[in-house]
């Protein structure tokens, strides 16, 4: 519990100050905090700093059925779904895929992603590395490296931020650990529990009209907090709140009732039920627009998952079944978002990759799904300046693997980071042993020169 | 005639089931979302929403002159539930995988529940126990059918084959077969002379099971037919399967009078009115459709 009295602070770990506000859980009678928030002006629209934006499909998509199909494999192979062509000759792609058929000028496609570590787990694809034999400290996620090298943009919002709701699967509902570089660059877990259970309390509306003085308290608090550390030695859940609190910015950026109804529908919806039969995060087609709100508002780095695409056939649905729930939702969320950021001039700036931790089987198994297939995967690039309309790789004629140019997850987080502006010959972080770190192994994978 | 889809009813995931009650005035459907959902018809206000199952609910059955619901789940469940008050009214269990298909007799009396463990448990509804285990699948077990004079069930599953069963004796009395894919689902004909039987293919086939052999195939679906009803006249055979799409055909000749198009995913139920004039469809496009037999020729 975090209280803020007068003109001072007390925290619940026994700091003996006064407060004024008391953040606690729901159901006092206080006002949510969007709500109080709600009045203040808008501040900022669009951003000249580099983002990246990186939707996770939980579980593992389908490549063969969504951006590498294989209409002339046996059926047992090539499965339920046409390609389509797409606005770039020589590019097909799934048949409900229609939207970012018309868009794929905008998007380069990997179609041999290589280097999966086999588990179900969002871990390399935020943070690049295996889990395996990590520095001491343990490897920090993109966002949190950002974070470290690159500071925020502004005091209000987070470098990082994660829109990953809690999941049954564990290995699923990280946002991405801070490792070696601190827990003050943890990203922010907007959906994690607790975050939306900062109400003000014992204040109402008209009691809180003067604006400034509220302002000012919020100023003179962080001044204090600065001054002894005391910042630093919170919980970093409590430092997350505090920012949540005090950064109007954010909230509004979260807050997706503000936006335009118009853009809102371009996006769809979705829904916060766990997709597929519960153990994964939400199909939230929203989550593309709150990263993009993100992005303007000043985040660096935001990742969302996006649905359950572990689909390994009956009695929850076949892999066809679930695709057809899925891929329109995709095509619709994502061509949206590249629709909304060029027409605000973000498209630039800001990259995105939509990846999931491998590829699926080739084979069709016999109760209509497909397993897991850490031997080749996909992904799709857009943004930040790369070359985009093109396909980078090749598989063989069954998708099973690589047989042109693989592309391994470091080379792909080297292209973000470069992205960003950050050198990743040059750039460093030091583990907790003083050892400095570079961010992928650069000796081995490089930004990839067909993108950038 | 044509077939007018006159209400949608959503769940918050796939739909796997849905059934009509005697009377016409409810409908239940059985979701991926864990819930059953009851309908009032013609109005389409719900009735109740029934939680507690802790998976998917396969199949829903009206019983006891329509004041209680049968239901089976993935969570290996059959519970009874009164729809007067919401309640769990009994839960039985027995299957150790997951329990994917249910039947209940005519006479309501009985019910068979298939599963993942490649067994089928026979239950007494009325005293709500296990009556019985019958064991002879090499796989998982995915439909199950109760002949309208409640001596037989069929059922199939991944081991390509479909087995009948004596009730009374408790036996498998014969084997069908063997279909080229996995059997999806299976129905007796009202008359219960025939037994159709849909698989992994586009293929509906009709066995005379006396015979054991396939006396005719239906085509029509572009993906595998994922379920069969026949009208309660058995008069027409209506068939949904992975291509959205549900075939209504004369029986007797075959000939599609209606092709119902909307679902945007695979139909996984599909149920007829005692009177014939509504059919209902569950599909993984999380809605339930009902269509209106209309008396206007197109």
């Amino acid at each position: 519990m975090l209280t803020i009295q007068g003109s001072g602070l007390k925290l619940c770990d026994g700091v003996a100050r006064r407060s004024v506000l008391k953040i606690g859980a729901l159901g006092l009678g206080g006002l949510s905090l969007p709500q109080l928030l709600q009045a203040e002006s808008a501040a900022g629209t669009g951003s000249s700093h580099k983002s990246v934006i990186m939707v996770f499909l939980t579980g593992g998509p389908p490549h063969q059925d969504m951006v590498d199909l294989k209409p002339d494999a046996p059926v047992e192979y090539r499965g339920e779904f046409s390609p389509i062509r797409s606005n770039v000759a020589g590019i097909d792609v799934c048949e409900h895929m229609p939207l970012l058929a018309q868009r794929m000028d905008q998007l380069a496609v990997i179609r041999s992603l290589v280097g999966s570590e086999g588990r179900h787990s969002a871990y390399q694809c935020l943070h690049g590395h295996p889990t395996l034999k990590q520095p001491p400290g343990g490897w920090p996620c993109f966002g949190a490296a950002v974070s470290k090298l690159q500071g925020q943009v502004n005091e209000e919002t987070p470098v990082a931020v994660s829109l990953q709701p809690r999941m049954g699967g564990a290995g699923w509902s990280q946002p991405g650990q801070p490792g070696f570089a601190g827990m003050r660059h943890a990203p922010f877990a907007a959906n994690a529990p607790g975050a939306n259970d900062m109400v003000l309390t014992g204040m109402t509306q008209q009691t809180l009209a003067d604006r400034r003085t509220l302002l000012g308290s919020m100023e003179s608090l962080r001044r204090q907090l600065s001054a002894t550390d005391a910042i630093d030695g919170m919980d970093s859940f409590y430092r997350q709140a505090f920012e949540i609190l005090t950064s109007g910015k954010l909230v509004k950026a979260l807050d997706v009732d503000d936006e335009d109804p118009a853009i809102r529908e371009r996006y769809g919806r979705g829904s916060k039920e766990p997709a597929g039969y519960g153990d994964a995060g939400w199909l939230r087609n929203e989550d593309f627009l709150v990263a993009r709100r993100l992005v303007e508002a000043g985040a660096r780095v935001v990742t969302l998952s996006f649905g359950r695409w572990d689909w390994h056939g009956q009695p929850h649905g076949t892999n066809f079944d679930n695709a057809r729930d899925h891929i329109p939702a995709l095509d619709q969320a994502l061509s949206a978002l590249l629709d909304d950021l060029k027409e605000r001039g973000l498209d630039r700036d800001t990259s995105v990759v939509v990846w999931g931790e491998f590829g699926r089987t080739p084979k069709i198994n016999k109760k209509g799904g497909r397993d897991h297939w850490p031997q080749v995967g996909c992904a799709l690039l857009a943004g930040g300046g790369i070359r985009t309309g093109q396909v980078i790789g090749e598989t063989n004629e069954l998708a099973e693997y690589a047989t042109r140019r693989p592309v391994h997850f470091q080379e792909v987080f080297a292209t973000l980071y470069r992205n960003l502006g950050i050198d990743i010959d040059r750039a460093t972080i030091e583990d907790l042993t003083g050892r400095p770190q570079y961010l992928v192994d650069h000796a081995k994978y490089q930004p990839l020169p067909e993108l950038v | 005639m044509s077939i007018e889809p006159i209400l949608t009813f959503r769940h918050d995931n796939a739909v796997y089931s849905v059934a009509f009650s005697s009377d016409g005035k409810l409908l239940a459907s059985g979701s991926l979302d864990k819930t059953i959902g009851v309908w009032e018809l013609p109005s389409g206000n719900q009735k109740v929403r029934l939680k507690g199952h802790r998976e998917a609910v396969c199949t829903v059955v009206f019983q006891n002159d329509n004041s209680l619901l049968l239901s089976a789940s993935l969570d290996k469940t059959l519970r009874t539930w009164n729809l007067e008050s919401g309640e769990l009214k009994s839960s039985l269990s027995g299957h150790q995988a997951y329990l994917t298909c249910m039947a209940a007799s005519a006479d309501e009396t009985l019910a068979v529940t298939g599963s993942h463990d490649k067994e089928l448990l026979l239950w007494d509804t009325e005293s709500s126990r296990q009556v019985a285990v019958l064991q002879g699948h090499t796989d998982l077990v995915s439909c199950v059918a109760w002949s309208p004079d409640g001596k037989l069930v069929a059922s199939g599953g991944l081991d390509l084959v479909i087995r009948i069963w004596d009730v009374e004796s408790r036996r498998q009395v014969m084997e069908i077969g063997p279909h080229p894919k996995p059997l999806q689902s299976i129905a007796f004909s009202p008359d219960g002379r025939k037994l159709v039987a849909s698989d992994e293919s586009p293929v509906v086939r009709v066995w005379n099971f006396k015979s054991g052999k396939v006396e005719r195939t239906f085509e029509g679906h572009e993906h595998s037919v994922k379920t069969v009803a026949f009208s309660d006249d058995g008069r027409q055979l209506a068939s949904g399967g992975a291509d959205s799409r549900i075939i209504v055909r004369a029986f007797t000749t075959g000939r599609i009078e209606h092709r119902l198009e909307g679902h945007r995913n695979t139909i996984y139920g599909i149920a007829w009115s005692a009177d014939g004039q509504r059919l209902a469809s569950a599909s993984f496009d999380r809605t339930v459709r009902v269509w209106q037999l209309s008396a206007e020729t197109p």
